[in-house]
């Protein structure tokens, strides 16, 4: 039975995927797929840039790839749900065997390994233009571990928002118009965490531990709330 | 009729909030044959799929399908039935081929097999040397006909067609009925088809039932339903017809008879042989240049049928 759940995850999250990297290119997605890589590589960059200009520590720079990744999931998550709706595509997904929670699984994990691999690819470009420009502000491999896990804990969080907002929306716009005044307040409140974990004045180790707590416990309760709403009869009636 | 029907409700409902979108629906449909749910748009057509393949929950009532309760096993019995929506529902950025292999995985079609017979099915629909293009670029028919060949992909014992030649031209669609009959053919489903076009219904339907605001109001062979909407009747045109009119009004199976232009229309109680009346006409001197039999269509008794406020069908026998 898990089995079988985690398999169909597995082949809705890879169509998630290949969809998301064939946005704007070929079938086979090679121009997605250049800018999958390309265009966080190139944000890092400009990031990288910045570290020891002004106030600019290493840990200044890294502090907005989590940002990133949120809005990245945030943006998807509509997307696979309300654009699969506004698409016709839903239901032709909801008449398969899959069940609720391995659909879920599928397009929730799709975006946030997506939205999780493109702040890693910015992280490594920060690091290394960090490193070769700026050796005395050197990005330490531990900010880059505790970023990179709050930017996967932050995309599972977004993730997880959207799915209440595009259940039941008609249309991508109408799922990322209702989420955008929720979206705020939470990307406020993580990037206020972003910014507290990256520079030790503002607490360092505690306030970072107390963070992570936080999104997960916030995490683990919208997954739940995710669960819950993600059902057929309430996507087809909407 | 078969003991084990692919498809049974009794007294099958479904509200939503104040709305009654489907009220004491009791239907049976054989294996193997094609049954057509005709009614006007609203009619709870669409709700009917949805609760038969476990996809809503019925608020009363009971369902069968292929002998399984779509409330308890409804992922059970979505594996052993395919399923095309009025929309083709396709992933328009991916291949023709990686659609069907998408739903071919989520079916547990072996690899193997799935690859072979992706390209069988597509095939089939004329499709197979086009399955690595981008479906995005296609026109409406194709795209259906690629909804076609993922519906029975995976061999389903039960289809469910909805609405399959909406939108498409008389061309299209025809080309599509065709297909669709020589795969129903060859695979021997069963098919519960929805459609506005009545007469598809009466080329493809063994049996056909008729809804309106959520009710069963008809069951029977297009036939049936046909002759419950007007008498047959037999037109007969040449010279002199009028000389025939008080000669037929007499025989006992003739229920009227009127003269139309250069035509005398005979209105007979129930279906049989014309060859008397003709006889007769003779006789009287009527000068036949053309005899033809006629009787209401299924248009034409499904629209009675909508008109009549009082029609309601009986459940059926369980």
């Amino acid at each position: 039975m898990i089995a079988d759940v985690i398999a169909d995850a597995v082949t809705i999250a890879g169509k998630e995927l290949k969809e998301i990297l064939s946005r704007g290119g070929t079938a086979r997605g090679r121009r997605g797929m250049i800018g999958t890589v390309v265009r966080p590589a190139l944000v890092g960059l400009l990031f990288g840039l910045n570290i020891g200009r002004g106030r600019s520590g290493a840990a200044l720079a890294v502090l907005p790839v989590a940002f990133f990744a949120m809005a990245t999931a945030s943006a998807l998550v509509a997307d696979t749900i309300a654009g699969e709706r506004e698409r016709h595509t839903l239901e032709t997904l909801l008449v398969s065997p899959a069940s609720d929670e391995s659909i879920l699984a599928g397009k929730l994990g799709a975006v946030v390994l997506y939205a999780w691999a493109v702040a890693l690819i910015q992280l490594l470009a920060v690091a290394v233009t960090g490193i070769a420009l700026s050796p005395a502000h050197r990005v330490s491999a531990g900010l880059i571990a505790v970023v990179a896990l709050f930017a996967l804990l932050e995309a599972t969080l977004s993730a997880a928002l959207g799915v209440q907002f595009s259940v039941r929306a008609a249309t991508v716009r109408a799922a990322a118009r209702s989420q955008a005044q929720v979206g705020i307040v939470l990307s406020l409140l993580a990037g206020g965490a972003n910014f507290a974990v990256a520079d030790p004045r503002l607490g360092g180790p505690v306030v970072a531990g107390a963070a992570f707590v936080v999104l997960v416990a916030a995490d683990a309760v919208l997954l739940g709330l995710a669960r819950a709403r993600f059902r057929r009869g309430r996507l087809l009636v909407a | 009729m078969s003991p084990d029907p692919a498809v049974e409700t009794w007294g099958l409902s479904r509200r939503f909030g104040p709305v009654t979108a489907l009220d004491g629906l009791g239907i049976s449909v054989a294996e193997g044959t094609v049954y057509g749910f005709l009614g006007p748009n609203g009619a709870g057509k669409t709700t009917t799929i949805r609760l038969l393949l476990g996809l809503l929950e019925a608020s009363g009532g009971w369902a069968r399908v292929l002998g399984l309760d779509p409330r308890t096993a409804g992922a059970e019995l979505r594996r052993q039935c395919g399923v095309l929506l009025e929309h083709p529902g396709l992933y328009e950025r991916l291949s023709a081929e990686d659609n069907l292999d998408y739903f071919g995985r989520l079916w547990r079609i072996p690899a193997g097999e799935r690859q072979l017979r992706i390209v069988e099915v597509l095939d089939h629909v004329g499709l197979a040397d086009r399955r690595t293009e981008l479906v995005g670029t296609w026109s409406r028919g194709m795209k259906q006909k690629v909804a076609i060949a993922r519906a029975l992909l995976h061999r389903p014992r039960l289809v469910f067609l909805d609405e399959p030649t909406a939108g498409l031209d008389p061309v299209a669609a025809a080309a599509l009925r065709n297909d669709l009959l020589s795969l129903v053919g060859q695979e021997g489903v069963t098919v519960f088809l929805t459609t506005h076009n009545l007469d598809e219904a009466q080329r493809v339907c063994d049996r056909v039932g008729v809804v309106r605001s959520g009710r069963l109001v008809a069951q029977g062979t297009p036939d049936e339903l046909r002759s419950t909407a007007g008498r047959p009747t037999v037109t007969v045109r040449g010279s002199s017809v009028d000389l025939g009119l008080a000669a037929v009004v007499a025989r006992p199976e003739v229920a009227g008879a009127r003269i139309d232009g250069d035509a005398l229309v005979v209105e007979l109680r129930s279906p049989g042989p014309v060859a008397p009346i003709v006889r007769l006409l003779v006789e009287a001197g009527v000068g036949i240049e053309e005899v033809h039999q006629g009787a209401a269509s299924l248009e034409e008794a499904f629209l009675a049928l909508l008109a009549d406020p009082a029609s309601v069908a009986p459940e059926p026998a369980t």
